[in-house]
């Protein structure tokens, strides 16, 4: 099914002709941008807000449970217990694991229509250093997601937890969602931008490494 | 047999056994009375009635099997024998008799009684022989009896020789009454509680204080407890089981769990519109009792002063209370890898503990796996480059160009499990770039011979 090309010499002439061919045959655009690994997470991830929401929003495989994994493996002595809610656990335990998170101190919540409920509850318990939820459009109600969040909110900064919300689609700008820190992952680029950041949670600036 | 019957009679003596079989009997051990004393005799028979008339179960017993009777012997066999039969020398052999003289305590695991037919053959060989009455029995030499009825002729020898003597052979299953730990708070009719959330966790909140203090004396906590209310008026009571994941040993562990089951159910009584379904929304309470019907060994009671394990201990018992309650117990988990490579059987769940859960360091590194994993594989179109998603599946687009295919990594595994070796799964899984950056991870089964072979989805890069 897949032919393996000869190896090419930057020397040999016709080099870029036949890089041109090789690259038109297995689909491989120019200027393909870097691997994951050059998400530049961890810059941003020392500026997290502990006791407020952060969201982290993106299409499926763009990357954004990447960069959570790789903020709890960093904080993990800190952080303590972890929560991972979501409606349906759609997780990889495995590929937690090649993180480096410890999966000892994660507690998944499969938590149907009552995600919303269980993040409270687990915030109540103030015994987790860090929560992630899973937002679908069905976890917050179609009316008042902005009291929902804010309520979230209010309960994530008494237990003075850091909240990760990944959602698929960027709550949008403009409204006064209470979000702290908004980030985007975008495949494309390979970066993690900022869509919102509050003077309270100053976060450096994030350039490409 | 109630064990409040046994309890009942403790008044008596204290050394007590109970029969729970049919007939039922409560034996009393009086050693060191004069029990043949006709006077003694007569007292102790008054007491007993008088004790079961004033608790009401003279009239239950009496609707059930007629009568009670209260025999006196050597042994509690025999004591049995002479109340079903007041000449207990002269019973007729039978065999209940028998039963009774063998296993007087019926504590004789199932498996190793005779069985109804095995009594039948010993009484017809004995009536036979003309032994009709236990009178017959202990008239036959004790010599012939091995070669005549073999060990259980013995044995039941032995018993009804026991008789005679005033020393009883047999060691008594002594009744100990289980303990109960119940709190009650009553109510003045003229002011009664309603049944209302705020006002009963009020109310539940000091005796579930109370009742987690006994429980902490004694090194327990409650993992099931029973709420009873009674109702004003027509005073019926309403019971509410309420079952802890973990056995908890504070109020504030049990009452989220108390609040949770309660508004779901005040919230459907109040909506019942069913006849026979007593409304018990906006009604007023009588009393209100909590008794713990289940407890399981408790932390250590003491706190320690340095750090707050014990409490966060308690506050994780709690949590996964309440999340079992009403999500379910196993919407949590934990997870645990396992040495095993086809993608779905990696990884299993373990219940949650607040201690870590040791893995196992050895387990193999694999090449770079997703953070995603969906249960079921979703087969895509390849085209020259191109994958193509099934209709249902929108999130992606209908249709991605691949940029870069990294791999393959082929998995073979698991032809144990499968019927024929032709089934076992294999797999060349590959590492997906698709146009727009998204990153997919899924496999081509070796299997296939096609050109343009469906590619199983499996996990997102996410």
């Amino acid at each position: 099914m897949f032919s393996v090309a000869p190896i090419l010499s930057p020397e040999s002439p016709g080099f870029m002709a036949k890089l041109e061919k090789l690259r038109s045959i297995t689909g491989v655009l120019k200027n393909l941008p870097p691997m994951r690994e050059s998400l530049f997470w961890e810059q941003a991830s020392t500026s997290v807000p502990r006791g407020a929401l952060t969201e982290i929003s993106g299409p499926l495989g763009s990357g954004k449970t990447e960069a959570v994994l790789r903020f709890l493996a960093e904080h993990q002595s800190t952080l303590g217990r972890i929560a991972w809610i979501e409606d349906r656990f759609t997780g990889y335990p495995s590929g937690f694991l090649q993180h480096g998170v410890d999966l000892s101190r994660i507690l998944f919540i499969e938590g149907g229509a009552e995600s919303l409920w269980a993040t409270h509850q687990v915030l109540r318990s103030q015994i987790f250093g860090a929560v992630i939820l899973f937002v679908r459009e069905s976890t917050l109600s179609a009316n008042e997601p902005r009291v929902e969040l804010r309520r979230l909110q209010l309960s994530a900064e008494q237990s003075n937890t850091c909240v990760f919300l990944l959602t698929h689609q960027a709550r949008p700008q403009g409204a006064s969602w209470p979000l702290a820190l908004q980030l985007q992952a975008n495949p494309e680029t390979r970066r993690l931008e900022i869509l919102k950041q509050k003077k309270a949670h100053p976060v450096p600036s994030l350039q490409a490494v | 047999m109630p064990a409040e019957l046994g309890e009942l009679f403790l008044r008596l003596s204290p050394v007590i056994a109970l029969r729970r079989a049919r007939p039922w009997a409560i034996f009393l051990d009086f050693r060191g009375f004069d029990t043949n004393d006709s006077g003694f005799q007569k007292t102790i028979a008054l007491k007993s009635q008088t004790l079961l008339r004033r608790w009401g179960t003279a009239d239950s017993i009496a609707r059930s099997s007629g009568s009670f009777r209260i025999g006196f012997a050597e042994n509690a066999a025999f004591a049995l024998l002479a109340a079903c039969y007041s000449q207990k020398l002269q019973a007729p052999l039978s065999p209940e008799i028998l039963e009774i003289l063998l296993d007087p305590f019926a504590t004789e695991p199932k498996n190793k009684k005779p069985s109804a037919g095995q009594t039948k053959s010993w009484i017809q060989l004995l009536q036979n022989l003309g032994i009709h009455r236990l009178q017959d029995f202990m008239q036959l030499p004790v010599s012939s009896l091995a070669s005549r009825f073999g060990k259980k002729g013995l044995e039941f020898s032995r018993r009804l020789q026991g008789a005679h003597l005033s020393a009883d052979f047999e060691a008594w299953p002594l009744f100990i009454p289980t303990e109960r730990l119940l709190e009650l708070r009553e109510f003045a009719p003229d002011q009664p509680l309603p049944a209302a959330l705020e006002p009963l966790l009020f109310i539940l909140k000091e005796l579930l204080d109370r009742l987690c203090a006994r429980l902490r004396s004694r090194l327990l906590r409650a993992s099931q407890i029973q709420l009873t209310l009674q109702e004003e008026g027509n005073r019926a009571t309403h019971q509410l089981q309420i079952s802890f994941c973990t056995p908890q040993g504070s109020a504030s562990g049990m009452l989220p769990s108390f609040r949770e089951r309660l508004s779901t159910w005040l919230q459907k009584n109040e909506t019942t519109e069913s006849q026979t379904q007593t409304q018990l929304y906006g009604r007023d309470l009588l009393s209100v009792k909590i008794e713990v019907t289940e407890t399981a060994p408790g932390h250590r009671s003491q706190r320690d002063f340095f750090h707050q394990h014990e409490e966060q201990a308690e506050n994780w018992d709690s949590l996964l209370s309440r999340l079992s309650e009403k999500i379910g117990r196993k919407s949590t988990f934990q997870a645990k890898p396992v040495k095993r490579h086809l993608p779905e059987k990696s990884w299993t769940t373990d219940p949650p503990q607040f201690s870590p859960i040791e893995t196992d360091p050895q387990l193999e590194i694999f090449p770079a796996r997703p953070t995603r994993l969906l249960s079921q594989s979703i087969p895509l179109e390849h085209l020259e480059g191109w994958l193509r998603w099934p209709d249902t599946q929108e999130h992606l687009g209908r249709k991605k160009r691949v940029l870069r295919w990294i791999g393959p990594e082929r998995i073979c595994e698991g032809w144990w499990e499968q019927p024929s070796p032709e089934q076992e799964p294999q797999r060349d899984y590959f590492r997906v770039i698709c146009s727009g950056g998204v990153q997919i991870w899924g496999y081509f089964e070796t299997h296939s011979t096609q050109q343009n072979a469906v590619f199983f989805l499996q996990g997102y890069f996410d």
